[in-house]
């Protein structure tokens, strides 16, 4: 489809299908066969390890890149159709792994106008639009600083105001958390949870399963290509297989597969209260 | 080789005045062999207190000694540049050679060795970080994986054989196997006998591989005791925003509902070992 989507579409926010990609045409495929959907207003988490694919595929539902073969398709804007560029990115915000790659000026508030600049909203608008995102993400008070005076996640969370003022249906987060310290963490963590609870698309990048746990869906990428897709619940379950895709092992199923070999035996869950419940029976119980 | 901080107050230049200096009246002594992890805010002064070490910092007040050794010497502080190896943070953004092999050899070189025996110790400091130097010595640093391109980082810091190793979030930006690997080296480097300064806010990290946590505050020692002993203090920590490892939390849970457990669990293992132990001595007296 869809040259002509607009408002009443109502396919699924980002759709992939079949798509393949490499950087260079003698290079093997980074992704191949990649086919998925992702509904309007879901919250996806994409796992992998390092040269898995994760961020080209980030790349590739904003049309940063396009697919050597098969399509992709955002908010019913075919991405490899130069005519939908602009549409594109205006439904797909993608904020980076580092803030300083995306941070272009030095007072807060100018940064985050920056994108809505560039659609050409009238100026009331985009004073409206800055307020908003700024305050979304819990940095208003922030607004007149000097960028350089933020911490990492708070530089983080200018970032995403910057995308968020431009008003996308859909924010990419490529690991968001990967070069913040805890609190920097947690910070991004309740502010995609926010968006998703006000009806965003979200779709996570990361390797911090306590991110990833937090989507409706998981998407495990192995050597560009899908391994699984599930609950959080039915992905991070199964340590041997979490070990052999290089990923990490939730910290519950982690102790349930410890006492497990030790003989008590509990549930493999994600949930630590069932866990926790489970080990008080055993432990009073003859 | 016990690394002395004797009332070490350290105030950055542009800041010095009225503001809070980076490091307030720390004391703090480093024995041989030891594994300390240092923990704090991002802000609280990790990187100026291991930045004295080696001298790179002096104080503004107070003395640091290495081996006895007073940093404010000029050449001893060349000795003991030898003798502490400090691996900054992202150490791998610090490589430049054509090969691996240059690129370990220039600290040993530096030190005006003879070629015969700098060879040596390339190979040698290669081998520890577990890289064969037959198999990555010729090639570029550049092609090698991001793990693997640190472990080259951290040879170069081991080719001049200091007797004590100071890294700076040693795992910031690995991925889990990344993670896991490098746990095992800084584990093995420790038992050959190297003393180790390691900075991380990842309180996993830190249980897994600390004999002593020193926790700073804007600046100053506000913990500083084995490593049980410092997790242990859960309120304490939290309060100044810091974590404490899930290990003794998910232990402190059990205990509010009756299942105590003999041993102050830090580790995924020793907590299921105490929980095995508190299910079978039940089952025993029952």
């Amino acid at each position: 489809m869809v040259a002509g989507a607009d408002n009443a579409y109502a396919g699924p926010a980002i759709s992939f299908r079949d798509v393949c990609f490499r950087y260079h045409d003698d290079d093997q495929h980074v992704l191949s066969g990649i086919s998925f959907d992702v509904a309007a207003g879901e919250h996806v988490a994409i796992v992998g390890a390092n040269g898995s694919g994760k961020s080209t595929l980030a790349k590739l539902i904003n049309g940063l890149l396009v697919p050597d073969s098969g399509t992709v398709t955002v908010g019913g804007y075919v991405t490899n159709d130069p005519r939908w560029t602009y549409r594109v990115r205006a439904h797909a915000g993608l904020v980076f792994q580092n803030p300083d790659d995306q941070v272009v000026t030095s007072i807060v508030r100018d940064d985050v106008a920056f994108g809505p600049e560039n659609l050409g909203l009238s100026p009331a608008e985009i004073v409206a639009r800055v307020e908003d995102a700024l305050r979304t993400v819990g940095m208003w008070e922030h607004a007149d600083d000097d960028v350089a005076t933020l911490s990492g996640g708070q530089r983080q969370r200018v970032t995403i105001a910057g995308i968020l003022a431009m008003r996308p249906s859909v924010l990419v987060l490529d690991e968001p958390g990967a070069m913040l310290d805890p609190r920097g963490r947690r910070g991004i963590r309740r502010v995609s949870r926010e968006l998703h609870a006000a009806g965003m698309t979200v779709v996570v990048i990361t390797q911090h399963m306590e991110e990833a746990v937090l989507a409706d869906r998981v998407m495990v990428l192995d050597h560009g290509r899908i391994v699984t897709i599930g609950s959080p619940e039915e992905v991070f379950t199964d340590p041997g297989r979490l070990r052999s895709l290089g990923l990490d092992v939730p910290f519950p199923v982690l102790v349930a597969e410890a006492l497990r070999s030790r003989g008590v035996d509990v549930p493999l869950t994600l949930d630590e209260a069932m866990l926790e419940e489970a080990i008080c029976r055993s432990a009073s119980t003859t | 080789m016990p690394i002395r901080f004797d009332h070490v107050t350290y105030a950055y230049p542009a800041t010095r005045g009225d503001a809070q200096p980076a490091l307030v009246d720390v004391d703090l002594t480093v024995a041989d062999g030891e594994f300390l992890g240092v923990i704090g805010h991002t802000g609280s002064g990790k990187s100026t207190l291991i930045q004295h070490i080696n001298g790179l910092l002096l104080p503004t007040t107070g003395r640091v000694t290495v081996d006895g050794i007073d940093l404010v010497d000029r050449t001893a502080r060349r000795e003991v540049r030898r003798r502490v190896g400090l691996v900054f943070q992202y150490p791998e953004h610090q490589l430049f050679a054509d090969t691996v092999a240059e690129d370990v050899a220039f600290g040993p070189r530096a030190l005006g060795l003879p070629a015969g025996e700098i060879e040596q110790l390339v190979i040698t400091a290669l081998e520890r970080v577990g890289l064969d130097f037959c198999e990555v010595g010729h090639r570029s640093p550049f092609e090698l994986s991001g793990g693997q391109m640190r472990r080259v980082a951290i040879a170069g810091v081991l080719a001049t054989r200091p007797g004590t190793l100071v890294l700076d979030e040693p795992m910031a930006g690995l991925d889990p196997v990344g993670r896991g690997a490098m746990r095992e080296l800084l584990r093995t480097l420790h038992h050959q006998g190297l003393t180790v300064i390691m900075v991380s806010h990842d309180m996993e990290d830190v249980a897994a591989l600390a004999d002593r946590v020193l926790v700073l505050r804007n600046g100053a020692v506000y913990a500083c005791g084995t490593t049980s002993d410092v997790f242990s203090h859960h309120a304490e920590l939290r309060e100044i925003g810091l974590g404490v490892p899930r290990a003794a939390l998910f232990a402190a849970r059990l205990a509010a509902r009756g299942v105590v457990l003999h041993a102050h669990p830090l580790t995924v293992e020793a907590l299921a070992d105490a929980i095995a132990s508190a299910c079978t001595s039940h089952r025993e007296v029952g």
